[in-house]
């Protein structure tokens, strides 16, 4: 087999590039429902060298699609068996990393440069946009791809020419006020995130404090205060369950459901407008439990298993000491669902099936082996054109290449089963392909020899900020220094922790003119070699001067979003339009798209496996 | 009682039980599915098959004594499958191939690649449901094939339409509405009145004073009364209601164009079982309209979609309209009752066909495998397209040797891929009745991520 794809490949790229490719570096995050398939593919196409990276241990429900797994497999790391799994059919070098990606002492910045292209297949936001910004750092392209059941899309990032992943935004989870979770829950969902974001790791985790100034999204100031109590209470359950008394159960049933109520019941002001919720009252306890999870529970059937996990949870308390919510852990699950569907009924809210509650508390997207093979596959094509290897098809701009994506449905006028959308431009507004960037090589022992301020005036100098400028630790969120915080200006660089694989924002802070430099991204590298005679080196590049400007409302992004999306079309790409025009006919019907449909597409399809 | 081998089945096929149920799951894991043409496009067709729990499995290879690459083709299939039974081969007899109820053991058939004469005697034969799959180089296409059109029970709609019957409402509903209609004499309670009834009210006021029904004019008359009302109807429900203002411009009497459709196919002759029975209830529809009970309106869906309102307003809401749904649905089963079928119709299968009414949908499959000749009265597909297709089947079907590695021609394994999954897609959303498979032949293209899809 090995022996016909090779031959299928030399006919399909060429002698030359199909040599390339036996040489061609690539790194595959994730190893789940896409990386798993993409794996196969990269390495039946023949590229040389495979690096696979997934934090992952294999679950019982990945065996629907990640094909490469089997039973025995569970709960060993993805990235290490997926690897031996491929390595019998294998040409290529892979090598396999049970690691975080973001973790910047394992794969510091160097790492990623060894690397022609990165695929992404992974099922989180923070991931693919920490990916994203090493790839806009490094100039690298990316292939982005994402599923969720039957939708699916792919992505191809080219630094510089291409938008980048957060040139659209993305959705983000959605949260809800405090006040409705903890008093006044009016649909089932805020009685799932009051049992698994509240009570279960009040009682089960003893690392959770609320903070004093959470925005609790009331002003009642009588809610307030039995917001705040109640937490205190909860405490003492906490205690309860520590002391693994069973006998206690009933005890804490009756606290959450009918005291908790009775007390909430007495701030009229919340009532006036909403049902009253009803204390659960008197209720008895058996050991019957219903297996069936799809099923929706009686109240009696509720407080059983509500009962029960809470017995099962109290015991591995003893050895386990903290226990967090896992949707896959049973009876964290069935604690959270039954907790839920209790309070649903007090408040007169439906109640569900805990299949249905897993869904929801675990954030589960479903999921098929054939939307993942069909994404993987579109994928690992596209690779082949990023990289320029196909012989027949020579890729003059970046802007040829395409995204695609899957729709569930062809009964939606069929040409959308798959469809193809042109790259679009860098969205000039993007926070984070339209800020300049670049790596700081810095010697070890220059970093507990500068200090802050050492490090903010070569920058000042070097990329034209007269002014004072405001810098932020964009890892860890954290201020460093601003107009009014010196603090930290004579600290050297090792006591801040600034070191290898911290990024920098600088950003103009004066506010008396009308043109400000833009601000800029650095990225802080250890490098003693290349710094022999410097204590640091500073990257070549340009920050352009901007003007001064309050951060638009957000309503009026999306419109500029598409102002400056036709902006950009009639400036640097009117030579790839004309290319289009006198090229193939359906090129140009798909340059028509309205720009913003695309972005739009885009966004629903976000928070992808 | 869920035993835990049934559990356990649900938690590994959790993800996609999410999308089609658990009913859909036992379609997919008791259904028998033979492949015919052993292929590297149908290794991967196996896999996806697989995972998607699909045990039941037999591939029709073609004559194995010439074939030398048979071992690489299993150590492919052992790499590619997932834990499970193994795969029941067959060789090609040409007398067993030639009997029809050889692939009526079957509940359907994905062809790949197989000569033309085979190809060509599958397509004499009336057969159940066939997949037909390609690809080569870059394009690949797939086709439906089936002698009887092919019913959705439930094609889960990306914008479902909430069924509230605002335009005319059985007494129930209507005494409902108008109790809780917005009311100027106790303002404090205006923001907990469902939208559904600031609609109707409306609607009524547009009726009375003669002017016409149309969203517009009902988003005005809200906003009007919204004024009226001061800050008190500023809330939530109030938008919701101009939102939804459309609601209350339906007619209720016209039957949708999707339900027209499968009414048009309720007598045309079927064998597929499940194909009968939403047959069979496409029939008890069409009396069902006709009954003085429906006088030509749909069953009532019987849930509603989240208004902001009270909680007991909206309860009480809900159940008229679970009421009429429950009614609606005993009629049908009345009728159901006078049919002669030679199977049950139950309840379950009652409700939820009333609860997905809107969702039913029907396809015409094509009728042949083979129809390769172009022909500029069927559905209209552009010459280049047909050429693409013409190739694609040529290759297919032309000079078909034994199964060697080297065939189907050389392409990009991913391609294969691609195909495969895009096969197996439409054979899950074939077999367990939801989701609108491809009607009825698409084509693709690999690089450019071009597809077409057209009806022959």
């Amino acid at each position: 087999m090995i022996q016909f794809e090779k031959t299928a490949s030399i006919e399909v790229l060429g002698a030359e590039n199909y040599a390339k490719l036996r040489h061609t570096k690539v790194l595959l995050v994730g190893a789940g429902g896409i990386g798993c398939e993409l794996l196969k593919n990269l390495v039946l196409m023949g590229f040389g060298e495979v690096h696979v990276v997934d934090l992952d241990t294999i679950d019982l429900s990945n065996l629907n699609r990640q094909f490469l797994f089997r039973q025995r497999d569970i709960r060993q790391p993805k990235a290490t068996t997926a690897v031996k799994a491929v390595q019998h059919i294998s040409n290529s070098t892979l090598i396999a990393y049970q690691c975080n990606i973001q973790d910047t002492e394992k794969f510091p910045l160097s790492w990623f440069s060894q690397f022609a292209l990165f695929f992404n297949a992974l099922d989180n936001l923070e991931a693919r946009r920490y990916v994203n910004q090493i790839a806009q750092l490094l100039h690298k392209p990316l292939i982005e791809s994402g599923t969720a059941g039957f939708d699916g899309y792919i992505q191809p990032i080219i630094p510089g020419e291409t938008e980048c992943f957060d040139c659209t935004t993305k959705e983000t989870p959605k949260t809800f006020p405090v006040c409705t979770i903890r008093s006044t829950p009016s649909q089932p969902v805020h009685c799932i995130v009051w049992a698994k974001n509240f009570l279960f790791p009040q009682l089960f985790s003893t690392s959770t404090t609320a903070s004093a100034n959470e925005d609790l999204g009331t002003d009642d100031p009588l809610e307030i205060e039995r917001i705040r109590q109640e937490t205190n209470e909860l405490r003492e359950l906490q205690e309860y369950i520590k002391s693994g008394d069973e006998s206690r159960i009933p005890t804490i049933i009756e606290k959450l459901y009918t005291h908790d109520i009775e007390k909430l019941l007495a701030i009229e002001n919340l009532w006036r407008t909403r049902q009253k919720p009803v204390p659960l009252g008197r209720f008895d306890l058996t050991d019957a439990v219903n297996p069936d999870f799809n099923a929706v529970w009686s109240l009696q059937e509720q407080l059983d298993c509500l009962a029960n996990a809470t017995k099962k949870l109290m015991k591995r308390q003893a050895t386990e000491d903290q226990i967090d919510f896992d949707k896959d852990d049973v009876d964290s699950l069935e604690f959270v669902a039954a907790a839920a569907n209790i309070r649903a009924h007090v408040f007169h809210l439906p109640i569900k099936s805990i299949f249905d509650i897993k869904q929801i508390a675990g954030n589960i997207i479903p999921a098929i082996a054939t939307t993942n093979a069909i994404i993987a596959g579109l994928s690992s094509l596209a690779s082949l054109r990023v990289l320029n290897l196909m012989k027949g098809f020579p890729v003059k701009s970046p802007k040829e290449l395409n995204m695609a994506f899957t729709a569930r449905a062809s009964n939606i006028p069929t040409h959308r089963y798959l469809s193809n959308p042109v790259l679009a431009s860098p969205n000039s507004r993007c926070p984070v392909c339209s800020v300049p960037r670049g790596v700081i090589k810095i010697s070890g022992k220059a970093l507990s020899s500068t200090k802050l301020q050492d490090l903010i005036e070569a920058i000042r100098q070097k990329y034209h900020y007269p002014g004072e400028v405001s810098v932020v630790d964009k890892s860890t969120q954290r201020l460093l220094a601003d107009i009014d915080f010196d603090d930290l200006l004579e600290k050297s660089l090792l006591d801040l922790k600034i070191r290898s694989g911290v990024l920098l924002m600088i950003a103009d802070e004066r506010d008396d003119v009308v043109e400000i430099r833009a601000g800029s991204e650095f990225y802080i590298q250890e490098d003693s070699k290349n710094c022999a005679s410097h204590p640091f080196l500073l990257p070549e590049m340009k920050v352009k001067m901007v003007k001064s400007e309050v951060e638009p409302p957000q309503e009026s992004l999306e419109n500029g979003l598409d102002e400056t999306t036709t902006n950009v079309a009639q400036s640097s790409d009117v030579l790839i339009i004309d290319e289009d025009e006198s090229g193939s006919k359906r090129k140009l019907e798909e340059s028509e798209l309205p720009p913003n449909k695309k972005a739009k597409h885009t966004e629903e399809l976000v928070l992808l496996d | 009682m869920i035993n835990s081998t049934t559990s356990s089945m649900a938690e590994k096929f959790d993800r996609q039980i999410r999308l089609w149920g658990l009913e859909g799951q036992a379609i997919l894991s008791s259904s028998r599915v033979c492949i015919v043409g052993r292929c590297l496009l149908s290794q991967e067709i196996l896999k996806d098959l697989k995972l998607l729990g699909l045990d039941r499995i037999t591939l029709v290879c073609e004559d194995k004594s010439a074939d030398e690459s048979i071992e690489e083709l299993e150590k492919q299939e052992n790499f590619l499958n997932a834990d499970g039974k193994d795969i029941n081969y067959v060789l090609w007899d040409k007398k067993m191939m030639e009997e029809p109820s050889f692939w009526w053991n079957f509940d359907i058939i994905v062809v790949t690649a197989l000569s033309f004469a085979r190809l060509e005697l599958l397509d004499k034969m009336s057969l159940p449901p066939m997949l037909v799959a390609f690809c080569d180089e870059f394009d690949g296409y797939l086709r439906f094939v089936s002698q009887e059109p092919h019913f959705v029970l439930h094609s889960h709609r990306q914008y479902a339409i909430p069924d509230l019957r605002l335009d005319r409402p059985w007494n129930d509903l209507e005494n409902a509405l108008k109790s809780l209609a917005p009311n100027a004499s106790s303002l404090d309670t205006v923001h907990t009145v469902p939208y559904a009834a600031i609609i109707y009210s409306a609607v009524q006021d547009l009726r009375e004073a003669g002017t016409r029904v149309t969203r517009d004019n009902i988003r005005e008359c809200i906003s009007t009364v919204q004024v009226s009302f001061g800050p008190s109807a500023a809330a939530v429900n109030f938008a919701q209601a101009k939102k939804f203002a459309y609601l209350g411009a339906l007619n209720s009497l016209s039957i949708p164009e999707n339900i027209e459709k499968c009414l048009s196919f309720a007598n045309v002759p079927i064998k597929l079982p499940v194909n009968r029975e939403i047959q069979a209830l496409v029939r008890i529809l069409h009396k069902y309209l006709k009954s003085e009970h429906a006088l030509n309106q749909l069953p009532v869906e019987g849930s509603i979609p989240d208004m902001d309102s009270s909680t007991e307003n909206y309860n009480r809401l809900k159940s008229v309209y679970q009421r009429k749904a429950a009614e609606d649905i005993h009629w049908l089963e009345k009728i159901a009752s006078q049919e002669k079928l030679d199977f049950e119709l139950t309840y379950d299968v009652l409700t939820t066909f009333c609860r997905n009414i809107h969702s039913l949908r029907v396809m015409e499959p094509s009728r042949s495998a083979l129809t390769a000749t172009y022909s500029p009265h069927a559905a209209p597909i552009e010459a280049s397209y047909y050429e693409i297709l013409q190739k694609l089947q040529k290759k297919q079907i032309g000079a078909y040797i034994p199964p060697t590695i080297g065939l189907p021609a050389p392409a990009f394994y991913s391609m294969m891929s691609i195909t495969a999954g895009l096969t197996v897609q439409e054979l899950a959303k074939i077999l367990t009745h939801q989701f609108v498979p491809v009607e009825n032949t698409f084509l693709f293209n690999g690089l450019t991520n071009d597809i077409h899809a057209f009806k022959t």
